[in-house]
């Protein structure tokens, strides 16, 4: 190495390095030490004196220790790369222009935050087209906005403006940031990391939305789990997202959320806090509360930005093949940003959401009333008069239900009895809704409008009806689609239908998921590859461009090759009156390969059979071959959170 | 060569050193050749390198403009260095000294000893600077300063022309009296206060005077300077298993940037840290430490004339 020379030629060994490596190391001119100023005094009995202590040159080490000259330029030379730390000069920086070195707040690069591996493989979902994604940053749909910059944009702007009323409790904006702030620096502090799970189990309260900025704040990524569920659904949903903490609602009847969660940290790997929203938190777990009121305020360092996922929401079942659905800000805000004009929504809007924050839709309308400012008006648990009785007392102007919301109050008789005044537009999504219940919420709101969203939680808000349009656009359909979205029909061979005919409703837009986290089979399913999404539901287009929902693809019964959509079977036999609510579905036939079973849901004292179920249907111009050809009496219909019977969840008795 | 025997020395000297200030030399003088080979260590002697040298002249150009003390570190690290300027002038001071004296000059060689590795330099510039009297070693690892330019960057020109030599300084401004009152409060001058890897320690006695000096060179080199750093991108790439990993090693934006700096050229791989002599007042402050201070004080010289 030394002038070319290899260790063979100069006698270097390993072992020559080892022992006067250290030496030749300090007393060369690596460490230099100099004392008093004599060199300049010319002070030579000094300058000798202390030659050594300044730095010996390779030549006078040399002589000192006894090597060569080569021995000793080679020892030094290895020994400086040895020591060599390469990434020293990170600490330029940030130095200079003002700012002086701190060792106390220099971190090296080591010593930084790192991902989990869990966190790097949950953003491998976010896995999107080039084209597509070149596509939305180009025209600005995705951007860099965050959960965090619209609460801080509020907090600032107006913050003794009401953000959220609920429990009997009003909170501010600048209140639930600052709740928010202080929880976030508590969950790091628990060595909960950005890009880290946190699951949530709890109604519309105050709590969950001061859990969600929180997360969102520290860079988390909320998983949403259904109040219904319990530890068998929980378990493989909180496995499958790696969840690293969980958030509950304390025991209550017979449902004891903490001691349930605490047993699952015994076989959920990754989860390691069980959080209650109660002061007096069972041994073992940490009280929300107490979070809250003890986080510090400081500044997040390592914030979200608009690329990070920032939801996990499940969408359908909760086998071992979850439907896993990763929104980063940018998908999720972006539909927000552009749908929202379409609502009319003010900051002076009080909203009232009914679907639960567990649910994709709860958390777009609270993103959306969070954008402009708006209350949110909580409704933690729902019964039609519980619903009604929140209108009379609260006010909202502006409401989001779903169908069965809806048509409990009326099946109850108090939607026309109810003072909804106050409404001004009242948005029903979530499943399909018969006309006959919108015009009666239209009609029960003396001064609002009834408008149709469709959505889904790959893509939250798809289609909407405009609220300046005539009742039957309203009522009747689901309007278009969201600005900057596509949406088409098709048929089984993948053609696009005409418009009036039934097809596989496909939509494209900049808030639709890559794909399902860890779910390839469903991957394959229900992405084209082209920016297309199978939503699979069946819709028709009319020729005005107005789209409506037919039914959906996997709830079709195929009689003998004849496929029979049972949606429109379902709407009149629920106005059967001895009927609460109905759902077909097929069951296995030997000869026709399926046939339809129609499950029902009774009216209270009522009862029917299903030769008056089939005469009913041939009154109300049914066609024979759509008739149902058996009947199931349940006792509760089986219900997603959103109000959608479970169709899955039927059987024959 | 025709060699001219009627030379005054002192003459010769006062052109020669006319000559460096004239095209840009702040300060120069002429180092004592005996004494620097004295000091020297071996191999590094101006002997070493020229039996013949008769004379060193040494001179010292300015260190930064005003504004760039007010940059980011890792921008300073660019432009900071001026040295350039001082090997300008002695490359010109050598070709000066040969035409007008005819006497053989040379252009002292400031770069590394080649077969040395590249912290060891052929001579040691600040030597012949500190006996020439034009600057004096500080607590900031040795850097020399002087009272009325602050920092410098220097030059060396050796020549057979014997000539009358300056004596070092009589004083060392380093440290000044609110480095010795920091000293006091908490055992450290802001140069060793502020330096990024700590290679600055040392003590002052009660007279406020330099009593030790200590310098770790070694950490000073490697967060400054980068020639161990390409080699050790490589050495790591060889041994990483992981291809992404590999990549990230060879082409991430930091190490990128190395490649980079190599293909074009680009001076110093990163530059210098210069934090101590950002926050010495000598080196910032000093009436002529700056291009805007140097005007100051030749206003309010004009002015006084007037």
């Amino acid at each position: 190495m030394t002038r070319g020379l290899k260790r063979s030629q100069i006698g270097m060994s390993e072992e020559m390095i080892q022992t006067y490596g250290e030496s030749v190391f300090e007393m060369s001119h690596n460490i230099q030490v100099r004392r008093g100023d004599a060199v300049r005094e010319l002070d030579w009995e000094q300058i000798e004196a202390t030659r050594a202590d300044r730095g010996m040159s390779d030549a006078e080490l040399a002589r000192q220790f006894g090597l060569t000259q080569d021995q000793v330029t080679y020892i030094r030379t290895i020994m400086e790369r040895r020591k060599f730390k390469r990434h020293n000069y990170h600490r330029l920086y940030d130095l200079g222009g003002g700012r002086r070195f701190r060792s106390d707040r220099f971190i090296p690069h080591a010593e930084r935050f790192e991902f989990r591996a869990e966190a790097i493989e949950l953003r491998k979902s976010l896995d999107f087209d080039p084209r597509i994604a070149s596509k939305h940053l180009r025209m600005g749909n995705w951007n860099g906005d965050t959960v965090t910059d619209w609460l801080d944009k509020w907090s600032k702007e107006t913050p003794d403006a009401i953000a959220a009323i609920g429990g009997g409790e009003e909170i501010t904006f600048a209140q639930i940031r600052e709740n928010a702030l202080r929880l976030a620096n508590s969950l790091l502090e628990l060595g909960i990391r950005k890009g880290d799970v946190v699951a949530i189990q709890l109604p519309n309260q105050i709590e969950f939305m001061t859990v969600y900025f929180a997360v969102c704040m520290m860079g988390g990524v909320l998983s949403t789990m259904h109040m219904a569920y319990r530890a068998g659904e929980m378990e493989p949903l909180l496995k499958h997202g790696s969840a690293r903490a969980v958030i509950c609602a304390p025991a209550a009847d017979s449902y004891d959320a903490a001691a349930a969660m605490l047993d699952m940290c015994t076989r959920v790997e990754t989860l390691e806090h069980v959080i209650v929203a109660s002061g007096s938190a069972p041994d073992g777990t940490l009280s929300l509360p107490r979070l809250i009121k003890e986080g510090t305020k400081d500044q997040i360092e390592n914030p979200p930005v608009a690329s990070d996922p920032v939801i996990l929401c499940f969408t359908s079942g909760t086998s071992s093949a979850p439907k896993a659905v990763v929104h980063n800000y940018q998908t999720m805000l972006a539909n927000n940003r552009i749908a929202g004009p379409i609502y009319n929504m003010t900051r002076d809007d009080i909203v009232l959401g009914g679907p639960p924050f567990t649910h994709a839709f709860g958390i777009c309308v609270l993103n959306l009333t969070l954008m402009v400012g708006a209350a949110s008006l909580l409704m933690p648990a729902f019964t039609a008069p519980t619903l009604i009785e929140l209108i009379e007392a609260s006010k909202p102007t502006v409401m989001f239900v779903a169908p069965a919301h809806v048509a409990a109050c009326l099946k109850a008789g108090l939607l026309d009895n109810g003072d909804l005044s106050s409404v001004r537009i009242a948005t029903i999504s979530g499943s399909a809704c018969p006309p006959e219940i919108a015009y009666a919420l239209e009609k029960a709101m003396p001064n609002g409008s009834v408008g149709q969203m469709w959505g889904m939680t790959e893509c939250f808000m798809g289609l909407h009806t405009p609220f300046d349009g005539p009742a039957d656009i309203r009522c009747e359909s689901l309007g278009g689609s969201t600005p900057t979205f596509e949406a088409r029909m098709i048929d089984d061979k993948g053609s696009v239908v005409a418009d009036g005919e039934e097809g596989a409703l496909e939509i494209r837009g900049c808030s639709i998921i890559a794909g399902y986290f860890n779910n390839d089979e469903a991957n394959r399913t229900a992405f084209t590859g082209d920016g297309w999404f199978r939503t699979g539901d069946l819709a028709c287009r009319d020729t005005d461009g107005l789209v409506r929902i037919t039914g959906r693809e996997k709830d079709l019964i195929n009689r003998g090759g004849i496929k029979i959509n049972p949606t429109d079977i379902e709407a009149v036999i629920d106005n059967h009156p001895a009927v609460l609510m109905s759902a077909i579905a097929p069951v296995p036939d030997d000869v026709l390969g399926e046939r339809a079973c129609v499950y029902i849901q009774l009216q209270p004292d009522a009862s029917v059979t299903l030769g008056e179920i089939c005469n009913w249907l041939r009154k109300n111009d049914v066609a024979k071959m759509k008739w149902p050809e058996r009947l199931e009496i349940v006792g509760q219909m089986p219900m997603t959170p959103t109000r959608k019977i479970i169709k899955g969840a039927l059987a024959p008795g | 060569m025709t060699v001219k025997s009627d030379i005054d020395p002192q003459e010769a000297k006062k052109a020669i050193l006319e000559y460096c200030l004239k095209k840009g030399a702040l300060i120069a003088g002429v180092a004592d050749i005996d004494a620097v080979n004295r000091i020297a260590p071996e191999g590094h002697r101006p002997s070493d390198l020229w039996p013949r040298a008769k004379s060193i002249i040494s001179l010292g150009v300015g260190g930064q403009t005003q504004g760039a003390w007010a940059v980011p570190a890792k921008a300073l690290g660019y432009f900071g260095s001026t040295e350039v300027r001082a090997y300008t002038v002695a490359y010109g001071a050598a070709f000066y000294i040969e035409n007008k004296f005819g006497k053989r000059a040379i252009y002292c060689p400031p770069d590394m000893d080649t077969e040395a590795g590249p912290r060891v330099p052929f001579q040691s510039l600040k030597l012949h600077a500190e006996i020439a009297g034009i600057g004096a070693r500080s607590l900031a690892g040795d850097i020399l300063l002087h009272p009325e330019f602050g920092y410098m960057y220097f030059a060396s020109v050796f020549t057979e022309l014997e000539l009358p030599p300056d004596q070092p300084m009589q004083e060392n401004p380093c440290p000044t009296t609110s480095c010795v009152d920091l000293f006091s409060r908490s055992g450290q001058t802001p140069c060793m206060k502020f330096c990024p890897v700590q290679c600055l320690s040392g003590d002052i006695d009660e007279d406020g005077n330099q009593a030790e000096m200590r310098y770790d060179m070694a950490s000073c080199a490697e967060m400054t300077q980068q020639f161990e750093a390409v080699p050790g991108v490589l050495a790591d790439a060889i041994r990483a298993e992981d291809e992404e990993e590999r990549e990230d090693l060879l082409f991430d934006a930091e190490n990128k940037i190395l490649w980079y700096k190599m293909s074009v050229g680009s001076g110093g791989l990163l530059g210098q840290c210069f934090e101590c002599m950002r926050v010495c007042p000598i080196a910032n402050q000093s009436p002529q430490a700056d291009p805007i201070r140097r005007y100051e004080t030749r206003m309010a010289a004009k002015a006084e004339a007037e």
